[in-house]
Protein backbone atom coordinates (compact mmCIF):
# COMPACT_ATOMS: atom_id res chain seq x y z
CA UNK A 1 0.00 0.00 0.00
CA UNK A 2 1.27 3.41 -0.88
CA UNK A 3 0.50 6.14 1.62
CA UNK A 4 -1.95 8.73 0.37
CA UNK A 5 -0.30 12.00 -0.47
CA UNK A 6 -1.66 14.89 1.55
CA UNK A 7 -1.91 17.94 -0.64
CA UNK A 8 -2.10 21.07 1.50
CA UNK A 9 -5.36 22.87 0.83
CA UNK A 10 -4.79 26.49 -0.08
CA UNK A 11 -7.09 28.65 2.03
CA UNK A 12 -9.67 30.49 -0.02
CA UNK A 13 -11.61 33.66 0.62
CA UNK A 14 -15.31 32.98 1.39
CA UNK A 15 -16.49 33.94 -2.10
CA UNK A 16 -20.07 32.72 -1.64
CA UNK A 17 -20.60 34.85 1.47
CA UNK A 18 -18.94 37.82 -0.20
CA UNK A 19 -21.10 37.45 -3.32
CA UNK A 20 -24.37 37.06 -1.34
CA UNK A 21 -23.88 39.98 1.03
CA UNK A 22 -22.18 42.09 -1.64
CA UNK A 23 -25.21 41.65 -3.90
CA UNK A 24 -27.57 42.53 -1.05
CA UNK A 25 -25.62 45.70 -0.34
CA UNK A 26 -25.57 46.72 -4.00
CA UNK A 27 -29.36 46.26 -4.24
CA UNK A 28 -30.02 48.19 -1.01
CA UNK A 29 -27.62 51.01 -1.77
CA UNK A 30 -28.20 51.22 -5.55
CA UNK A 31 -29.76 54.74 -5.49
CA UNK A 32 -27.10 56.00 -3.06
CA UNK A 33 -24.26 54.52 -5.13
CA UNK A 34 -25.68 55.82 -8.42
CA UNK A 35 -25.82 59.38 -7.07
CA UNK A 36 -22.35 59.04 -5.56
CA UNK A 37 -20.78 57.81 -8.81
CA UNK A 38 -22.57 60.58 -10.72
CA UNK A 39 -21.02 63.13 -8.37
CA UNK A 40 -17.54 61.68 -8.90
CA UNK A 41 -18.07 62.26 -12.60
CA UNK A 42 -19.41 65.79 -12.32
CA UNK A 43 -17.74 67.28 -9.23
CA UNK A 44 -14.09 68.08 -9.90
CA UNK A 45 -13.34 68.09 -6.17
CA UNK A 46 -14.29 64.42 -6.09
CA UNK A 47 -12.70 63.04 -9.25
CA UNK A 48 -10.43 60.88 -7.07
CA UNK A 49 -13.59 59.10 -5.88
CA UNK A 50 -13.33 56.55 -8.70
CA UNK A 51 -9.89 55.48 -7.51
CA UNK A 52 -10.78 55.06 -3.82
CA UNK A 53 -12.83 51.81 -3.97
CA UNK A 54 -10.44 50.36 -6.56
CA UNK A 55 -7.36 51.03 -4.42
CA UNK A 56 -9.17 49.79 -1.32
CA UNK A 57 -10.16 46.56 -3.11
CA UNK A 58 -6.60 46.16 -4.43
CA UNK A 59 -5.13 46.41 -0.92
CA UNK A 60 -7.53 43.73 0.33
CA UNK A 61 -6.76 41.59 -2.73
CA UNK A 62 -3.05 41.92 -2.00
CA UNK A 63 -3.67 40.53 1.47
CA UNK A 64 -6.03 37.77 0.32
CA UNK A 65 -3.76 34.87 1.25
CA UNK A 66 -3.02 36.29 4.69
CA UNK A 67 -6.74 36.92 5.23
CA UNK A 68 -7.82 33.51 3.95
CA UNK A 69 -5.37 31.84 6.31
CA UNK A 70 -6.97 33.53 9.32
CA UNK A 71 -9.85 31.80 11.07
CA UNK A 72 -13.02 33.92 10.98
CA UNK A 73 -14.65 34.31 14.37
CA UNK A 74 -18.22 35.58 14.61
CA UNK A 75 -18.55 38.70 16.71
CA UNK A 76 -22.16 39.66 17.34
CA UNK A 77 -21.21 43.25 18.19
CA UNK A 78 -20.77 43.66 14.45
CA UNK A 79 -24.53 43.21 14.02
CA UNK A 80 -25.09 46.29 16.20
CA UNK A 81 -22.81 48.26 13.88
CA UNK A 82 -24.78 46.98 10.86
CA UNK A 83 -28.03 48.04 12.56
CA UNK A 84 -26.52 51.45 13.34
CA UNK A 85 -25.50 51.78 9.68
CA UNK A 86 -29.11 51.04 8.69
CA UNK A 87 -30.42 53.68 11.10
CA UNK A 88 -27.90 56.13 9.69
CA UNK A 89 -29.18 55.42 6.17
CA UNK A 90 -32.77 56.05 7.27
CA UNK A 91 -31.85 59.27 9.12
CA UNK A 92 -29.79 60.47 6.14
CA UNK A 93 -32.66 59.72 3.76
CA UNK A 94 -35.28 61.40 5.96
CA UNK A 95 -33.12 64.48 6.46
CA UNK A 96 -31.83 64.47 2.85
CA UNK A 97 -28.33 64.52 4.34
CA UNK A 98 -26.20 62.85 1.69
CA UNK A 99 -23.04 62.45 3.78
CA UNK A 100 -24.91 60.55 6.53
CA UNK A 101 -26.65 58.31 4.01
CA UNK A 102 -23.51 57.63 1.99
CA UNK A 103 -21.18 56.91 4.91
CA UNK A 104 -23.77 54.46 6.26
CA UNK A 105 -22.66 52.07 3.50
CA UNK A 106 -19.12 52.02 4.89
CA UNK A 107 -20.44 51.63 8.45
CA UNK A 108 -22.52 48.62 7.32
CA UNK A 109 -19.51 47.06 5.55
CA UNK A 110 -17.38 47.49 8.70
CA UNK A 111 -20.15 45.93 10.81
CA UNK A 112 -20.49 43.03 8.39
CA UNK A 113 -16.76 42.28 8.45
CA UNK A 114 -16.76 42.44 12.25
CA UNK A 115 -19.80 40.18 12.53
CA UNK A 116 -18.72 37.58 10.00
CA UNK A 117 -14.94 37.58 10.48
CA UNK A 118 -14.21 38.96 13.93
CA UNK A 119 -11.97 41.63 15.41
CA UNK A 120 -8.63 40.26 14.14
CA UNK A 121 -9.65 40.26 10.49
CA UNK A 122 -11.39 43.62 10.88
CA UNK A 123 -8.12 45.09 12.17
CA UNK A 124 -6.29 43.62 9.16
CA UNK A 125 -8.63 45.37 6.73
CA UNK A 126 -9.14 48.52 8.81
CA UNK A 127 -6.97 50.69 6.53
CA UNK A 128 -8.63 49.86 3.20
CA UNK A 129 -12.07 50.10 4.82
CA UNK A 130 -11.23 53.44 6.45
CA UNK A 131 -9.90 54.66 3.12
CA UNK A 132 -13.42 54.28 1.71
CA UNK A 133 -14.54 57.33 3.69
CA UNK A 134 -12.49 59.43 1.26
CA UNK A 135 -14.81 58.46 -1.59
CA UNK A 136 -17.68 60.35 0.09
CA UNK A 137 -17.82 64.11 -0.52
CA UNK A 138 -17.53 66.06 2.71
CA UNK A 139 -20.76 67.70 3.96
CA UNK A 140 -21.51 71.16 2.58
CA UNK A 141 -21.33 72.72 6.08
CA UNK A 142 -17.81 71.43 6.58
CA UNK A 143 -16.85 72.16 2.97
CA UNK A 144 -17.75 75.82 3.38
CA UNK A 145 -15.96 76.00 6.73
CA UNK A 146 -12.78 74.76 5.03
CA UNK A 147 -12.96 76.52 1.66
CA UNK A 148 -13.68 80.02 2.95
CA UNK A 149 -10.52 80.34 5.09
CA UNK A 150 -8.51 78.64 2.33
CA UNK A 151 -9.73 81.24 -0.18
CA UNK A 152 -8.59 83.96 2.22
CA UNK A 153 -5.17 82.36 2.71
CA UNK A 154 -4.69 81.95 -1.08
CA UNK A 155 -5.67 85.59 -1.67
CA UNK A 156 -3.31 86.91 1.03
CA UNK A 157 -0.49 84.62 -0.17
CA UNK A 158 -0.93 85.88 -3.75
CA UNK A 159 -1.08 89.51 -2.59
CA UNK A 160 2.22 89.21 -0.73
CA UNK A 161 3.90 87.19 -3.52
CA UNK A 162 2.81 89.60 -6.26
CA UNK A 163 4.00 92.50 -4.15
CA UNK A 164 7.40 90.84 -3.70
CA UNK A 165 7.54 90.22 -7.47
CA UNK A 166 6.82 93.95 -8.04
CA UNK A 167 3.44 93.30 -9.63
CA UNK A 168 1.05 96.08 -8.54
CA UNK A 169 -1.79 94.53 -6.55
CA UNK A 170 -4.57 95.61 -4.20
CA UNK A 171 -6.55 92.99 -2.32
CA UNK A 172 -10.14 93.48 -1.27
CA UNK A 173 -11.28 90.37 0.55
CA UNK A 174 -10.89 87.56 -1.98
CA UNK A 175 -10.59 89.87 -4.98
CA UNK A 176 -7.21 90.91 -6.32
CA UNK A 177 -6.93 94.11 -8.34
CA UNK A 178 -4.10 93.57 -10.82
CA UNK A 179 -2.97 95.73 -13.81
CA UNK A 180 -5.44 94.37 -16.40
CA UNK A 181 -8.47 94.05 -14.15
CA UNK A 182 -9.47 92.02 -11.12
CA UNK A 183 -9.16 88.35 -10.20
CA UNK A 184 -11.67 86.67 -7.94
CA UNK A 185 -10.35 83.84 -5.79
CA UNK A 186 -13.49 81.71 -5.88
CA UNK A 187 -14.28 78.41 -4.11
CA UNK A 188 -12.66 76.42 -6.92
CA UNK A 189 -9.42 78.34 -6.27
CA UNK A 190 -9.46 77.54 -2.55
CA UNK A 191 -7.19 74.52 -2.99
CA UNK A 192 -9.71 72.13 -1.47
CA UNK A 193 -9.53 69.97 -4.61
CA UNK A 194 -5.80 69.34 -4.35
CA UNK A 195 -6.08 69.02 -0.56
CA UNK A 196 -8.65 66.21 -0.83
CA UNK A 197 -6.85 64.40 -3.63
CA UNK A 198 -3.46 64.76 -1.97
CA UNK A 199 -4.84 63.41 1.31
CA UNK A 200 -5.90 60.26 -0.54
CA UNK A 201 -2.60 60.05 -2.43
CA UNK A 202 -0.54 60.61 0.70
CA UNK A 203 -2.39 57.86 2.59
CA UNK A 204 -2.02 55.37 -0.26
CA UNK A 205 1.61 56.32 -0.91
CA UNK A 206 2.42 56.01 2.80
CA UNK A 207 0.73 52.62 2.93
CA UNK A 208 2.63 51.17 -0.03
CA UNK A 209 6.04 52.77 0.42
CA UNK A 210 6.54 53.35 4.13
CA UNK A 211 6.25 51.14 7.21
CA UNK A 212 7.07 53.69 9.92
CA UNK A 213 3.84 55.12 11.26
CA UNK A 214 5.38 58.46 12.24
CA UNK A 215 6.62 59.06 8.68
CA UNK A 216 3.18 58.18 7.31
CA UNK A 217 1.62 60.69 9.75
CA UNK A 218 4.20 63.35 8.85
CA UNK A 219 3.49 62.87 5.12
CA UNK A 220 -0.21 63.23 5.78
CA UNK A 221 0.22 66.38 7.86
CA UNK A 222 2.64 67.88 5.34
CA UNK A 223 -0.16 67.86 2.77
CA UNK A 224 -1.83 70.87 4.40
CA UNK A 225 1.03 73.40 4.06
CA UNK A 226 2.08 71.93 0.69
CA UNK A 227 -1.43 72.30 -0.76
CA UNK A 228 -1.82 75.81 0.68
CA UNK A 229 1.51 77.06 -0.71
CA UNK A 230 0.91 75.40 -4.09
CA UNK A 231 -2.53 76.94 -4.38
CA UNK A 232 -1.28 80.36 -3.34
CA UNK A 233 1.43 80.02 -5.98
CA UNK A 234 -1.19 79.14 -8.57
CA UNK A 235 -3.16 82.27 -7.79
CA UNK A 236 0.10 84.28 -7.95
CA UNK A 237 1.03 82.80 -11.34
CA UNK A 238 -2.50 83.51 -12.57
CA UNK A 239 -2.09 87.12 -11.40
CA UNK A 240 1.18 87.48 -13.31
CA UNK A 241 -0.25 85.85 -16.45
CA UNK A 242 -3.32 88.07 -16.22
CA UNK A 243 -1.03 91.08 -16.28
CA UNK A 244 0.55 89.82 -19.52
CA UNK A 245 -2.63 88.72 -21.26
CA UNK A 246 -6.08 88.34 -19.69
CA UNK A 247 -6.72 85.15 -21.71
CA UNK A 248 -3.86 83.42 -19.89
CA UNK A 249 -5.77 83.60 -16.59
CA UNK A 250 -8.41 81.11 -17.70
CA UNK A 251 -8.95 78.12 -19.94
CA UNK A 252 -5.98 76.02 -20.96
CA UNK A 253 -3.29 78.04 -19.15
CA UNK A 254 -5.21 78.07 -15.87
CA UNK A 255 -5.88 74.32 -16.10
CA UNK A 256 -2.27 73.61 -17.07
CA UNK A 257 -0.95 75.58 -14.09
CA UNK A 258 -3.26 73.58 -11.82
CA UNK A 259 -2.06 70.27 -13.23
CA UNK A 260 1.59 71.30 -13.09
CA UNK A 261 1.32 72.47 -9.48
CA UNK A 262 -0.50 69.29 -8.50
CA UNK A 263 2.40 67.27 -9.91
CA UNK A 264 4.78 69.60 -8.06
CA UNK A 265 2.82 68.90 -4.83
CA UNK A 266 3.28 65.21 -5.34
CA UNK A 267 6.98 65.65 -6.14
CA UNK A 268 7.39 67.60 -2.87
CA UNK A 269 5.67 64.73 -1.06
CA UNK A 270 8.16 62.26 -2.55
CA UNK A 271 11.09 64.53 -1.72
CA UNK A 272 9.85 64.97 1.85
CA UNK A 273 9.58 61.21 2.14
CA UNK A 274 13.23 60.83 1.06
CA UNK A 275 14.32 63.44 3.60
CA UNK A 276 12.34 61.78 6.40
CA UNK A 277 13.73 58.35 5.52
CA UNK A 278 17.29 59.74 5.63
CA UNK A 279 16.51 61.36 8.96
CA UNK A 280 15.07 58.11 10.33
CA UNK A 281 18.16 56.19 9.13
CA UNK A 282 20.43 58.78 10.77
CA UNK A 283 18.59 58.41 14.10
CA UNK A 284 18.67 54.60 13.84
CA UNK A 285 22.43 54.64 13.09
CA UNK A 286 23.12 56.92 16.04
CA UNK A 287 21.14 54.61 18.31
CA UNK A 288 23.04 51.60 16.97
CA UNK A 289 26.40 53.30 17.62
CA UNK A 290 25.33 54.31 21.13
CA UNK B 1 -23.01 25.40 2.60
CA UNK B 2 -23.68 25.09 6.33
CA UNK B 3 -23.09 28.83 6.59
CA UNK B 4 -26.40 29.49 4.81
CA UNK B 5 -28.19 27.64 7.60
CA UNK B 6 -26.33 29.43 10.38
CA UNK B 7 -27.78 32.01 12.76
CA UNK B 8 -25.29 34.65 11.57
CA UNK B 9 -26.42 34.30 7.97
CA UNK B 10 -30.10 34.49 8.91
CA UNK B 11 -29.64 37.43 11.28
CA UNK B 12 -27.52 39.50 8.90
CA UNK B 13 -29.70 38.77 5.89
CA UNK B 14 -32.83 39.71 7.85
CA UNK B 15 -31.31 42.94 9.15
CA UNK B 16 -30.14 43.94 5.66
CA UNK B 17 -33.50 43.10 4.09
CA UNK B 18 -35.33 45.10 6.77
CA UNK B 19 -32.94 47.99 6.25
CA UNK B 20 -33.45 47.85 2.48
CA UNK B 21 -37.24 47.69 2.79
CA UNK B 22 -37.33 50.66 5.17
CA UNK B 23 -34.97 52.64 2.95
CA UNK B 24 -36.89 52.01 -0.28
CA UNK B 25 -40.20 52.75 1.48
CA UNK B 26 -38.80 56.14 2.48
CA UNK B 27 -36.87 56.89 -0.70
CA UNK B 28 -39.76 56.04 -3.04
CA UNK B 29 -42.50 57.76 -1.05
CA UNK B 30 -44.35 60.57 -2.79
CA UNK B 31 -43.35 64.03 -1.80
CA UNK B 32 -46.08 65.66 0.29
CA UNK B 33 -46.87 68.88 -1.56
CA UNK B 34 -49.29 71.17 0.28
CA UNK B 35 -52.24 72.30 -1.83
CA UNK B 36 -51.84 75.97 -2.69
CA UNK B 37 -54.88 78.07 -3.60
CA UNK B 38 -54.81 81.15 -5.85
CA UNK B 39 -53.30 84.28 -4.25
CA UNK B 40 -56.56 86.12 -4.95
CA UNK B 41 -58.04 84.16 -2.04
CA UNK B 42 -55.66 85.92 0.35
CA UNK B 43 -57.88 87.42 3.12
CA UNK B 44 -58.85 91.06 2.66
CA UNK B 45 -58.26 91.83 6.29
CA UNK B 46 -56.35 90.24 9.09
CA UNK B 47 -55.06 91.63 12.36
CA UNK B 48 -54.83 95.43 12.10
CA UNK B 49 -54.50 95.37 8.34
CA UNK B 50 -57.46 95.93 6.04
CA UNK B 51 -57.51 95.81 2.28
CA UNK B 52 -57.40 99.26 0.67
CA UNK B 53 -56.81 98.76 -3.02
CA UNK B 54 -55.50 96.26 -5.54
CA UNK B 55 -52.36 97.42 -7.34
CA UNK B 56 -51.73 95.78 -10.68
CA UNK B 57 -48.19 94.63 -11.31
CA UNK B 58 -46.46 95.91 -14.41
CA UNK B 59 -45.99 93.40 -17.22
CA UNK B 60 -42.23 94.02 -17.20
CA UNK B 61 -41.99 92.89 -13.59
CA UNK B 62 -44.20 89.86 -14.23
CA UNK B 63 -41.95 88.89 -17.14
CA UNK B 64 -38.88 89.04 -14.92
CA UNK B 65 -40.51 87.20 -12.03
CA UNK B 66 -41.94 84.44 -14.24
CA UNK B 67 -44.22 83.47 -11.37
CA UNK B 68 -47.40 81.50 -11.95
CA UNK B 69 -49.48 83.83 -9.77
CA UNK B 70 -49.09 87.37 -8.48
CA UNK B 71 -50.81 89.67 -6.02
CA UNK B 72 -50.12 93.21 -4.88
CA UNK B 73 -52.42 94.86 -2.43
CA UNK B 74 -52.19 97.94 -0.29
Amino acid sequence: MTPALEVPVKPQLPWTKLAWFGALLVVIYAPVLRALVAQWGSDEDMSHGFAVPLVSAYIIWQRREELAAMTPKTNWLGLLVVIWGGIQLIIGTLGVELFTARTSLIVVIIGMVWLLCGTKILKKVAFPLGLLFLMVPIPAVLYNQITFPLQGIASKFAEVSLDVLRVPVIREGNTLEVPNGHLSVVEACSGIRSLLTLTFLSLVYGYFFENRKWIRAALLLAIIPVAIVANGSRVTITGILYGINTDYAEGFFHEATGLFLFMADFAILLLLHRVLVKFAQYIENRKAVA
Amino acid sequence: MSFFRSRVFTALTLVLLLQGTAYYALALRKEATPAVGPLALFPRSFGNWTFFKEQPIEQEIIDVLKSDDTLQRA
